[in-house]
């Protein structure tokens, strides 16, 4: 039997990828949002949010499932009067009288009784009149991937514009889920037979640090370093509010601070087993994120031949570097040192000063790349330089090494 | 007589030396080689490396190879072994022979040719003092290894003190020129002769003249990245005049997985590249699948399952000395690129107690491999080398297989099959014979104007030197032919035969031996020799 869903929020970050998939399956999606989504077939689309009442023409072709997806961000009313509350309650009555007999709720992680954000206790609250039969919640994790939107947007934005990051509650775990899996989950969801809870977690079921998260996010998306600084959490919020007192331009926002100071964490593997859901795993999924490995493998070919050799390399070398790192390697890029991104002839205060210690690590490549220069090169004096310039050049060398040398031993060291 | 054939397992050297006097006698001789193909030989057109050098349009194929595996991490072995070997040779080697190891590295290769497809092609002949043994007459070794040497062209000298080390009374070509700084050590060490130190030519399998297809050096330098004219020895470049016989058959891309004693020979049971199983019946049976893999092969068939053997090698340092007089100046458009000179020297305790050497112009050798353990960063290492390339001179030196302490165990897996594991080790002698040959060599190569660059010398881990040998000692496990007594009909005819692994290379030493047995198996009336 064709399934008919219906999707609030359904050009938003998670709503988006949710319609065409649905779609993909060969169900029929009604819409509603505040913009129109693209014309397709059997889609239909009515134009509202969460301060309006429903269309009654959305529920005259009757709904199988309803998949409230739709959240406000932004509210300048008390939280008892919060536009998500009232407009969800208002979207679930209407559901009921309709006779949809499922409504699944795009809910968090972090929604519980007196979370320390708005989101949470929103989250919580709307949750909590979830009472009939067939009336989910779907409680989800940190989502990533996909379009930069959303808060996935904005964490990739952070990782990219920083080196180094102050942090409260570096340590707190997240659960983090990619966008497809979350798509997938809550179709499943949508299609299950027989339910057998009420709740469904999806995220991953092993937390991780938040500090850690967004590590891998700079490696992975951004192929550089992201340091962080844990910061106190009470006096990093007296901070704060001091600071959003004062008329400067920037404020912080403390409800996002908040939420993560607040993020707790949930069992997520018997509800993802339930929904025979399996998650990508976390760091090749971000690596499909980040640019292909070819463009990482020709920037770093570029980084490193550079460095061995004393000009910019031709296109024969950076070809060869990359064929030579897919053949003979794991064939994935090295995370460089944004300094020697930057200026590759810096690398060189990078590079190890003992062996290599894994094939494929900063000191192999580097030799890769020095094989490769010295095949392609014209350096060889083949018509003697004279004693007097050897001389000097042995001279030049044993100064610049000599120099380089503290740096190497420090920042050469192998990192974890 | 039966009509059964001789079955030589392997291409390499050896079984291509055993299969020669056996073909020409008119018996019918059954080759079974795992490779099918012998490694490429580069174009003719190929430049001279000095040419390469200076940025010559296609350098990167021709110094890298066209799929890039030039630059397989090879550090530790030797530059012979990266620049020229194709992809996966030396995991393909032990998994299909069965063979595991443990800090041991084992080289070896399923080519037609075997491993003379990327050996520096150093051929001296063991002397008595050498072999260790009285299980053969030297003059029986010697009548074989003439023939040898007129078969596959040896150059080298017949008059300068080495001569005796390599082996007098061999047909020699004439040698190649030498470059600036091996000219010159040579030069000093006609002024300063002592008594614990020799220094001579090089000998090398190399031709220097025409010797039927195959076309004499023209010194274009690159040797280490394979010989466009075949001037280096391949025995896989002897398959074709062998295949001219009617009474030869090489059975090509066959791995043999057992040799057993049957009814009233000996069988070879093994498959195809497609999977098929093979099995020939044959009268006898040598093998020369190469040291390592024969042991297996003859340990399993003379059922000694669970019994430590002696692998032994000739444990290997690398080193590099400078000569300072020739810095600055240039460096030569030709040049040969393998071992220009050799070295002898005492160790004390005995004749048979000396480390051998060879000395290689560093101009004609892939320069990141020489770089590879600076502890400078790769660019300063690259311009240093650059500068000092002029009066740059890379050694090897060989201990004796007496500091070698690697074994071999055959082990029954539990589906029945066989599995030999390899232990490696050093002897307690190995480091202060080790110590010794590098004070005594650096002390040498003074006197003679070069100086031994502080740090250089580098061991290699036991096995990554590529002389395996002595695990079925001629005369011990096998009798003066080497039949194994467990298995008649069975030979060993590679270096697992050695009795000693002395300093020296042993190829040619082997290829001797190898001629020996086959030119005794081709006489019905007895040996050859008199």
């Amino acid at each position: 039997m064709t399934r008919h869903v219906l999707i609030t929020g359904g050009s938003g970050y998670i709503g988006e990828p949710l319609v065409a998939k649905a779609l993909a399956k060969g169900w029929r999606v009604t819409v509603l949002s505040r913009q129109r989504p693209p014309k397709r077939p059997r889609l239909r689309w009515f134009p509202w949010s969460l301060t309006k009442v429903v269309p009654q023409e959305a529920w005259l072709d009757p709904v199988d499932v309803v998949l409230h997806v739709a959240h406000q961000w932004e509210s300048t009313r008390p939280e008892h009067e919060d536009e998500n509350l009232l407009g969800s309650h208002a979207l679930l009555m209407a559901a009921r009288a309709a006779g949809v007999p499922r409504f699944v709720l795009a809910s968090s992680v972090s929604a519980r009784e007196g979370a320390l954000n708005r989101y949470g206790r929103v989250k919580w609250a709307i949750g909590r009149e979830m009472t009939g039969a067939g009336e989910i919640v779907a409680r989800i994790g940190m989502v990533y991937g996909g379009p930069h939107r959303g808060q996935w947007k904005t964490l990739c934005a952070l990782t990219a514009s920083f080196a180094l990051l102050p942090m409260i509650c570096a340590g707190t775990g997240v659960q983090p889920i990619h966008l497809d899996d979350l798509c997938e989950g809550l179709l499943r969801i949508c299609a299950l037979s027989t339910l057998d809870r009420r709740c469904y977690g999806l995220a991953d079921p092993t937390p991780i640090a938040f500090a850690t998260w967004l590590r891998l996010l700079a490696r992975h998306i951004h192929g550089k370093n992201l340091y962080i600084v844990p910061l106190p959490l009470q006096p990093a919020v007296m901070a704060m509010r001091v600071a959003n007192a004062l008329p400067l331009p920037v404020t912080v926002s403390e409800e996002r601070v908040m939420g993560l100071a607040g993020l707790t964490t949930i069992d997520t593997a018997a509800d993802l087993a339930a929904l025979e859901l399996t998650l990508r795993r976390i760091e090749p999924a971000l690596m499909a994120e980040g640019p292909s490995q070819r463009h990482r493998l020709l920037a770093e070919a570029h980084c490193l031949l550079h460095a061995v050799g004393s000009t910019a390399p031709p296109p024969s070398r950076l070809a060869a570097y990359v064929r030579g790192i897919e053949r003979h390697s794991d064939g994935t890029a090295l995370v460089l040192p944004s300094l020697a991104r930057r200026c590759p002839s810096l690398l060189r205060a990078f590079e190890p000063v003992g062996p290599s210690r894994r094939p494929g690590d900063l000191k192999a490549r580097l030799h890769m790349a020095a094989t490769i220069a010295d095949a392609d090169g014209t350096a060889y004096a083949y018509e003697g330089d004279g004693l007097a310039a050897t001389l000097w050049r042995l001279f030049r060398t044993a100064c610049v090494e000599a120099t380089l040398m503290p740096f190497r031993l420090i920042l050469g060291r192998e990192r974890p | 007589m039966s009509h059964r054939p001789i079955v030589v397992v392997g291409s390499g050297p050896a079984g291509v030396s055993a299969a020669w006097p056996l073909v020409r006698a008119g018996l019918p001789v059954v080759m079974v080689d795992a490779g099918r193909d012998r490694f490429p030989v580069p174009p003719p057109e190929r430049p001279a490396f000095s040419v390469l050098r200076r940025g010559a349009p296609g350098a990167l194929g021709h110094l890298l190879g066209a799929n890039l595996d030039g630059l397989r991490d090879m550090r530790g072995y030797s530059p012979k072994l990266r620049t020229s070997a194709p992809p996966d040779f030396i995991n393909a080697y032990a998994a299909g022979n069965a063979i595991r190891t443990e800090g041991f590295s084992l080289v070896g290769t399923f080519a037609a040719g075997g491993l003379s497809n990327l050996w520096g092609a150093a051929a001296s002949l063991f002397d008595r003092d050498d072999l260790g043994c009285g299980a053969i007459g030297f003059d029986e070794l010697l009548f074989s290894a003439r023939s040898v040497a007129k078969r596959i062209g040896l150059n080298g000298v017949d008059d300068d003190d080495m001569a005796k080390v390599h082996g007098l009374g061999l047909p020699l070509q004439p040698p190649p020129p030498l470059a600036p700084g091996a000219a010159a050590l040579m030069r000093a060490y006609g002024s300063k002769p002592a008594s614990d130190f020799i220094l001579g030519r090089a000998r090398s399998a190399v031709l220097c003249v025409d010797l039927g297809e195959r076309q004499g050096c023209n010194c274009c330098g690159g040797c280490m990245w394979s010989c466009p004219r075949r001037s280096i020895y391949n025995s896989a470049d002897e398959l074709p005049a062998l295949s001219a016989h009617s009474n030869f058959t090489l059975l090509a891309g066959v791995t043999v997985a057992r040799v057993v004693r049957s009814r009233d020979g000996v069988a070879v049971l093994g498959h195809d590249a497609e999977g098929r199983e093979i099995h020939i019946e044959a009268d006898r049976v040598l093998l020369a699948a190469g040291a390592v893999a024969t042991t297996r092969l003859a340990l399993e068939a003379s059922g000694r399952w669970n019994e430590v053997v002696p692998i032994r090698t000739a444990p290997a340092l690398a080193f590099a000395a400078i000569m300072p007089r020739l810095l600055g100046s240039a460096l030569p458009q030709r040049s040969f690129g393998l071992a220009q000179l050799a070295f002898r020297a005492d160790l004390g305790g005995g004749s048979d107690n000396y480390a051998f050497g060879l000395l290689y112009a560093a101009e004609s050798m892939a320069a990141p491999d020489l770089i590879a353990h600076m502890p400078l960063s790769r660019r300063g290492a690259t311009d240093l080398l650059r500068t000092l390339l002029p009066g740059l001179i890379v050694g090897l030196i060989y201990l004796p297989g007496e500091c070698s302490a690697s074994t071999g165990r055959l082990i029954r897996n539990p589906d029945g099959t066989s599995r030999l594991e390899i232990t490696g080790g050093f002897a307690e002698s190995f480091h202060p014979t080790r110590r010794h040959a590098i004070t005594a060599v650096a002390a040498a190569l003074r006197r003679l104007g070069a100086w031994l660059l502080p740090g250089s010398a580098k061991a290699y881990t036991p096995g990554a030197e590529v002389h395996y040998g002595g695990s079925l000692p001629l005369g011990q496990a096998t009798d003066t032919w080497g039949e194994l007594q467990a298995v008649p009909g069975l030979h060993v005819v590679d270096g697992a035969l050695l009795p000693r692994m002395p300093a020296k290379h042993h190829t040619f030493t082997v290829m001797a031996l190898a001629d020996r047995i086959g030119s005794h198996l081709a006489e019905p009336s007895g040996t050859p020799f008199t």
